[in-house]
């Protein structure tokens, strides 16, 4: 296949695989802890990490993960501050995120457009320092979720029986949004800023239709995740889409393939 | 085995517990019962530890609350359990195998000790056929023996259980009875907070009647013997047993 003879589409399969797996593990927890919204405000925040690693000539997802981490931090702090009105850090945070890139993207006249490629993912685009950096931060995330899996589980299932239990709940917390915030950094180059958040909720969507395990929806999101991502960059390449549009369009093609295939059993039974 | 000497409890200017005093000995089936708003489900956090009384003293197995360290000792079954996660895609085994992820500790994988564990505990609540079945397909009845064997997974010395028959259907009631009264006899000390007085009449044996301070302490070791039990301070008053109807507002 001609698509294995372009080095930057070699690039982009590497880091698309590795995205495609954490963003559904992440965005399993995410969804099941009814968070979905803070993927998106912490994407925006990377915007702002994008803009200024871009200003200062700095590695911008470097600039991005380590604003995402300040992110998330705040929107932690934040929800204590605001125990009964959680969603409004997230809102604050988003706002944050986007008033400090438009104003980081004003000062640099826009970039000559180069913040679009970050905005919608570009798979042309992608360095061979990209690729290490995505490898650096995605690796690790990977792990450490792997490690704190089951009380992750037990935490999402059920916080207050998680801290009768003794688990450290708000030091498992604060490190679930640090990972949370590294996989949009690392997933932006692949698939864009304002896609980042659907790579981590649709495989979700559509493995909780296939699976009523936990174990068997998480290996259904991962796969699905994989799978839309090989034809996403696929298209990309044959069919000069945007590779975050494509990915995601797959994803929705998926989440509907399913819906109406269910619902077929369903009725069939 | 659990002692609170004279506890206060205030949110804001509200006072939610004025001066508990109790003392749960081990083998004991505490029932708490009381009117909405009387403090239980708080006296259940203070006593695990939850949240911290603003005067008084709590102990578990001699041991001051806030230096606790054995939190596997103690079984807790939420209130919230069955209400806010029955369209988890998760099994029964996963789901009783997640009470133990604490006392595995961190950076520990689960493994088969704790599924002979987990599935022991479902052995016990009569759900052990059920162990693959997804969550959401279970009865109300059925989850909250889940949530009772998740509990039971780290073989706990005292159970504690806020509202269990929460999402339980009238039909179901008696066989939770049984259950309680099963585990009773195995020798688990448990302490259940419910406003279903009655349904705790039928299996404790020490009912106590909470309004923000105790009404009534009684207890019965033996069928037909009732002894009163001077588990309570001077401002208590010592009243009949099942007070918890009359007190029951509107």
């Amino acid at each position: 296949m001609d698509i294995f003879q372009y080095d930057f589409m070699l690039r982009a399969l590497v880091g698309g695989l590795l995205v495609g797996v954490i963003c559904p593990i992440i965005g399993l927890f995410v969804t099941l802890r009814r968070m979905s919204m803070i993927a998106d405000a912490l994407s925006h925040v990377c915007l702002s990490g994008v803009a200024a690693g871009l200003l200062m000539g700095a590695q911008p997802v470097l600039a991005a993960a380590a604003f995402a981490l300040g992110g998330s931090f705040l929107i932690e702090g934040l929800r204590e501050k605001y125990k009964n009105y959680s969603e409004l850090s997230i809102a604050i945070v988003l706002s944050a995120g986007v008033a400090v890139a438009a104003i980081i993207i004003g000062l640099g006249n826009g970039f000559n457009g180069g913040i679009m490629s970050y905005l919608f993912g570009s798979i042309v685009l992608i360095t061979v320092e990209d690729i290490y950096v995505i490898a650096l931060i995605g690796i690790p995330v990977l792990l450490l979720t792997m490690v704190f899996i089951k009380e992750l589980f037990a935490i999402t299932f059920d916080e207050e029986t998680a801290l009768v239990s003794g688990l450290p709940v708000k030091l498992i917390n604060v490190c679930f949004m640090a990972l949370t915030a590294l996989t949009i950094a690392v997933s932006l180059r692949i698939v864009g800023i304002l896609l980042v958040s659907s790579l981590m909720v649709l495989p979700v969507a559509v493995a909780m239709q296939l699976a009523k395990s936990f174990r068997g929806t998480l290996v259904a999101a991962v796969a699905t995740g994989v799978v839309a991502v090989l034809i996403g960059l696929m298209c990309s390449f044959y069919l000069d889409l945007s590779p975050g549009g494509a990915i995601v369009m797959t994803l929705v093609l998926m989440l509907i393939l399913v819906l109406v295939l269910t619902s077929r059993w369903t009725t069939a039974a | 085995m659990i002692e609170l000497t004279d506890v206060h409890f205030t949110y804001g200017c509200h006072p939610v517990l004025d001066g508990i005093s109790l003392h749960v000995q081990e083998g004991e089936v505490v029932g708490i019962t009381g009117p909405n708003g009387a403090g239980k489900s708080t006296l259940l956090y203070v006593i695990m530890g939850l949240i911290k009384p603003q005067s008084g003293e709590v102990k578990i197995f001699g041991v001051p609350v806030n230096k606790f360290k054995d939190r596997h000792k103690i079984g807790y079954v939420s209130q919230k359990a069955t209400l806010i996660n029955r369209s988890y895609p998760a099994t029964v085994l996963e789901v009783v195998l997640s009470g133990r992820a604490a006392m595995r500790g961190l950076f520990r994988f689960l493994g088969r000790e704790d599924k002979r564990c987990a599935e022991e505990a479902l052995e016990r609540v009569n759900m052990l056929s059920q162990r693959n079945a997804a969550m959401c397909e279970l009865s109300g009845g059925q989850q909250q023996r889940v949530m009772i064997a998740r509990a039971l997974a780290v073989q706990p010395r005292v159970l504690i259980m806020d509202e269990p028959t929460n999402g339980v259907d009238a039909a179901n009631l008696a066989g939770l009875a049984r259950l309680i009264k099963n585990l009773h006899n195995d020798g688990v000390t448990m302490i259940l907070v419910s406003h279903e007085s009655e349904w705790l009449s039928s299996f404790a044996s020490k009912r106590v009647c909470l309004d923000r301070k105790i009404c009534s302490c009684s207890c019965h070791y033996y069928p037909g013997e009732i002894r009163w039990r001077d588990c309570m301070n001077s401002r208590q008053e010592k009243i009949s047993l099942d007070c918890a109807d009359s007190l029951v507002r509107g």
